[in-house]
């Protein structure tokens, strides 16, 4: 045990429920618990779909390292785009922006042609893009998540418990990028404010909401903190307010074994990363992922209230970040690990990775 | 699969399992050691004992006597231990009776006065009186019994306060002193006794040893005997601890607090004689403000005041600790006042720390009983798919049928009689029988009460189970179950007391009749056998039960989980699972290598359950779980699962991986031969048991809601004899 283990102990004995960080929140209020994302009907089934862009022409989705759109029942392949394929957004000249995990920004022309928009910022490449807005003027504002780790090595940062993320502008008019902010905890969604004076910021590692103003992006405002879950793409809803992708939620084993950093170095060291104590997008229904005491399906049945190694989760927040509804899918459910989630014309397109669905809910 | 241990000594053995893997450093033996060393478990163990209850006041007592001891010269003398000996059989002996009182709930304010009283009624009866010693004694102590018994009438009968009660009989037993004294005390002055007997009573030794504290230590011993193992002791107790309890569960309330009373008084006589006998002072102020003094030592030895908590140790232990710190001080020259505040400073500490220990001692004892050792593993094979490994992981118990689908809950164990009927356990204590064609008919065919476990015939047919938290039964082919054995003989190298059976788990029968079986733990029950998962320590033994005798006896202890057992094909020895170190041992019980103790199989990729002979010649073995990585990692940090379990609550915790269980089947050499998995988990998730019959496979499990059953292919078609194996070497296909 190390000393500041030690000190911490002694501080918890002294000052017993004033420590944070191991302490989750309940799913209450605008999250109770429910069975309604299981029970959505799918537009499509899309092999580990990562974001969802409704256009005029369709759908579009990415989906490992390709970027396809959905027309009906017929799905295109519109660009391979050389790596892990992520946010989605739509440029102000109507190309379609995607964020590629090592590559950096890139924009896709409807007939497939790939240009390199944003490859670098401040000196540091952006590999790993994780959000996308673009404001009236067609600015585009990044979320670079970390700028260790990208991809699927999403789950190191965590580990890692890593600052890395900034917060970028990128002018397409001038072509000049810059850094908003930066030392972020895996920034993971971004949308504009109604009032476009300002950025709300999702930071998964912090479990956090915050507001960054255009005016002023050094001094965010922290919005909603302390989520039961990791908050990812954020976009706005028709009737006001957000709607909220959270990819998985926090349980107590892996709050805790964060702080035991002994382990955690053991464990990335020794142990493959789908079998390590983590959230995950999707359970690989193996016996070498770890078990947990609820976990245990008894009877045939894995209780709902198991502690979720992946979860689906749809929050609805009103103009406060207040969660006012939710769409779950829980323990023993399929749908899991939603990375995605837009509103458009009277509907709510899901991407569910872990489910490899997309999924249309009639809002 | 080689290290054997081979040992002359009688008695159970011990395995050869330090779980260190050959060619250690010494640094990584060191710390394996370190590891292995439990002193938190010692300190648990033995506050879990009832005799720790009393540690503070006894420790407060030794502080004083080496205290005393060392800070006055005159204090560890003969002399003034004598002197000291006969002051504090007298007020030890008015503790004990007030102790009883507080026990039944009440309290006795007047034991001063009584006390008082008894000794100037003494003197007087054998001064003025002229009554002879032996019948004054009887008188006396009938006398006490009798102002007592007011007491006892009033609270009892008359259903007064004990507290006003005894406040009032202080002031009147203390006026009839006073009249007593005012009337006689100064024509007893005149009196001489003679009377060798009452001479001895004052200052008789019995070897070195005043009278009056033999009697004391008789009155102990009695009144302990009494309180704690005899009927009365105990209504008096659950008296104290509930009124209403006592009298709805048909104790005589009034009739028991009566009695306490009569105790308390009779116990103030005997006092009063002894200080009568060693002081003869005949004075009205004699026992002035004892009451307070007894109270003192009461509360300090520990004695509730609310009642139904205490004993007559604690309550001598408290007289002790008053009287000698009194004794002590005054040795040291101390003021009167001094004395009184030291008194009160003392006893205000002990009380408080007395009763944060008797609060806390339940959560310090679970803070402390768990406790993580180290456990580590070679890596274990690769299950996966394409891994090409002997345990890979295939679909062959997708298509099993269901046996009881929904009707089933838990059935650890599945086993056919020779009529094809199968019998399973529930977690309901029931054991279920299916019969006909398709096991369509279902019923109950005994009710058990715990869970029953491993389940074996024997070669009249008595279905012979191991049930959790019960111990080992059989149950005769009418369904009548009746108790074999629930304890074997205690292993006194452990603290507490292990000879009870918690957790009987498998079983199998040798060809000479013997019942083996295992006791998977002694230090937890069935709900918890998670807790000895992440213990990891060697809590288990292995039993054996001799039909012939009726007795039962520890075989090999200090094994770490032992879970299946079973008898080998050569009729000579057993294969015994440890679960949580994915090991088969295999012991000889009789033949030329009889007591020999080896590895059979090492390091499988999962956690071992049951084991059972297949019909041609090799072993089914049950995987209930897969190894993970992250757990086989935390087996490693052993405080790293200690602080899991303080940080975070259990469902939460990190398991061994349950879900997924398989069915191995090996040779007698120990080599896998095959394995069946059910990869979803969906209908079969734990595995906990197997049977092989007349071509079939029958899958148990302790968290399924069915027992399976797949047809064998080609070899394993044959029949097997489920209750014994045959004495040849070689097994017997009878198709």
């Amino acid at each position: 045990m190390s000393a500041v283990e030690g000190i911490r102990l002694v501080r918890e004995f002294l000052f017993p429920g004033r420590h944070t960080g191991t302490a989750v929140p309940p799913l209450d209020g605008g999250l109770t618990p429910n069975d309604a994302l299981e029970q959505q009907p799918e537009l499509a089934e899309v092999a580990e779909p990562e974001d969802v862009l409704p256009s005029t022409s369709g759908l579009y989705v990415t989906s490992g390292n390709n970027l396809f759109l959905l027309q009906g029942r017929q799905r295109r392949l519109v660009a391979e785009l050389g790596g892990d394929a992520g946010p989605l957004a739509a440029a102000q000249d109507g190309r379609i922006l995607v964020g590629v995990a090592g590559i950096g920004i890139v924009a896709v022309t409807t007939d497939g042609q790939v240009e390199p928009l944003v490859t670098e910022v401040a000196g540091d490449p952006l590999r790993c893009p994780t959000a996308m807005a673009v404001a009236a003027d067609g600015t585009v504002y990044v979320t670079d998540g970390s700028i260790r780790h990208h991809g699927q090595d999403w789950v190191r940062d965590l580990m890692e418990r890593n600052r890395l993320g900034r917060l970028v502008r990128h002018d397409p008019r001038t072509g000049a990028t810059t850094v908003l902010a930066d030392g972020l905890a895996y920034p993971s969604g971004v949308t504009l404010a109604p009032e476009a004076d300002s950025l709300l910021v999702c930071e998964a590692w912090a479990h956090r909401l915050s507001r960054f103003a255009l005016s002023d992006p050094a001094r965010p405002t922290v919005l909603r903190e302390n989520f039961p879950g990791y908050p990812g793409r954020i976009s706005p809803a028709a009737n006001g307010g957000y709607w909220l992708a959270v990819f998985a939620l926090r349980t107590q084993l892996v709050e805790f074994v964060l702080t035991q950093r002994d382990y955690v170095d053991e464990m990335m060291r020794t142990i493959e990363p789908d079998y390590w104590i983590r959230p995950a997008l999707r359970g690989l229904n193996s016996g070498l992922e770890p078990l947990q005491g609820g976990q245990i399906r008894k009877l045939g049945v894995v209780k709902p209230w198991a502690p979720p190694r992946s979860y689906g989760l749809v929050v609805r927040l009103d103009e406060c970040a207040q969660p006012v509804s939710s769409l779950h899918s829980r323990g023993g459910g399929a749908r899991h690990g939603v990375t995605s989630v837009r509103e458009s014309e009277g509907r709510l397109l899901v991407a569910v990775r872990g489910g490899d669905r997309v999924l249309e809910v009639p809002a | 699969m080689t290290a054997s241990v081979t040992s002359r000594r009688p008695g159970p053995r011990r395995p050869p399992e330090r779980n260190v893997l050959e060619n250690e450093t010494l640094g990584t033996r060191l710390h394996y050691l370190r590891r292995k060393i439990a002193l938190q478990q010692v300190f648990a163990e033995l506050f879990e004992k009832r005799w720790m209850e009393p540690a503070i006041p006894l420790t407060l007592l030794v502080g004083v006597v080496v205290f005393f001891s060392v800070a006055t010269p005159g204090f560890a003398t003969p002399e003034n231990l004598l002197s000291s000996a006969a002051e504090l059989a007298e007020l030890s002996l008015v503790c004990i009776g007030m102790a009883v009182v507080m026990i039944s709930g009440g309290i006795d304010l007047s034991v001063g006065s009584m006390f008082g009283l008894c000794n100037i009624l003494m003197i007087l009866l054998i001064t003025l009186g002229g009554v002879p010693v032996p019948l004054a004694l009887l008188l006396t102590l009938f006398a006490g019994a009798i102002l007592g018994g007011v007491n006892g009438g009033i609270v009892a009968y008359l259903k007064a306060r004990p507290f006003l009660t005894t406040l009032v009989t202080l002031i009147v037993f203390r006026g009839v002193l006073n009249l007593l004294d005012l009337n006689f005390s100064a024509q007893t002055a005149t009196v001489f006794v003679l009377d060798p007997m009452w001479e001895w009573l004052g200052t008789g030794k019995v070897a070195g040893i005043p009278f009056s504290f033999v009697t004391l230590v008789v009155v102990l011993l009695i009144g302990h005997v009494l309180l704690s193992r005899s009927r009365i002791g105990w209504h008096i107790t659950a008296v104290g601890a509930s009124r209403r309890a006592a009298r709805h569960a048909g104790i005589k309330v009034e009739r028991v607090l009566l009695l306490c009373y009569v105790i308390s008084g009779a116990l103030c006589a005997l006092a009063g004689i002894f200080y009568a006998a060693r002081l003869s002072s005949a004075s009205a102020r004699v026992g002035e403000g004892l009451e307070l003094n007894v109270l003192t030592a009461v509360i300090l030895g520990g004695i509730s005041l609310s009642g139904g908590k205490g004993t007559v140790w604690r309550a001598f232990i408290g007289a002790a600790t008053i009287s000698l710190l009194g004794k002590g001080l005054l040795l040291m020259n101390v003021g009167g006042e001094v004395l009184q505040t030291a008194l009160a400073a003392v006893l205000i500490v002990a009380v408080g720390l007395d009763i944060k220990w008797g609060k806390n001692r339940g959560k310090a004892i679970q803070k402390t009983y768990v406790n993580p050792t180290l456990l580590r593993y070679r890596p274990a094979p690769d299950v996966r798919r394409g891994s090409g490994s002997a345990y890979e992981v295939n679909d062959r118990l997708l298509g099993a049928e269901a046996i009881g689908v929904g009707e089933v809950e838990g059935p650890e164990d599945v086993v056919l009689d020779s009529q094809g009927r199968l019998y399973c356990g529930t977690r309901q204590g029931w054991i279920l029988r299916f019969s006909g064609r398709d096991f369509e008919h279902k019923e109950i065919f005994a009710r058990i009460g715990g869970h029953p476990l491993g389940l074996g015939f024997d070669a009249e047919e008595n279905l012979v189970v191991c049930v959790g938290g019960m111990g080992l039964y059989a149950v005769s082919p009418d369904g009548t179950p009746r108790k074999l054995s629930d304890e074997t003989n205690r292993d006194w190298t452990r603290l507490r007391d292990d000879s009870r059976l918690r957790l009987a788990d498998d079983l199998d029968i040798t060809p000479d009749g013997k019942i083996y079986f295992s006791e998977a733990t002694t230090r937890f029950g069935m709900a918890d056998w998670i807790l000895d998962g992440i213990e990891g320590r060697p809590n288990g033994r292995l039993l054996c039960y001799d039909p012939a005798t009726g007795t039962t006896r520890t075989v090999i202890r200090d094994l770490v989980f032992p879970n299946g057992i079973c008898s080998c094909h050569d009729g000579e020895s057993l294969l015994i699972a440890q679960t949580w170190l994915c090991r088969i041992l295999r012991y000889y019980h009789s033949g030329p290598n009889k007591g020999r103790l080896e590895i059979f199989m090492d390091n499988f990729p999962g956690y071992l359950d049951n084991i059972n002979r297949s019909s041609d010649g090799g072993y089914w073995i049950a995987l209930n779980g897969m190894r993970s990585p992250a757990y086989d990692l935390a087996m490693r940090m052993p405080s790293f699962r200690r602080r899991m379990m303080k940080r975070i609550p259990r469902d939460e915790w990190l398991y061994p991986s349950m879900n997924h269980g398989c069915v191995v089947k090996v040779s007698e050499a120990g080599d896998v031969l095959d394995t069946y998995w059910d990869p979803g988990g969906e209908a079969h998730a734990t595995i906990t048991s197997m049977r092989e019959h007349d071509g079939y496979l029958y899958i148990g499990g302790l968290e399924n809601n069915r027992v399976g059953r797949i047809k064998l292919s080609g070899s394993g078609a044959a029949q097997v004899d489920n209750r014994r194996p045959q004495s040849s070497a070689r097994p017997v296909s009878v198709n």
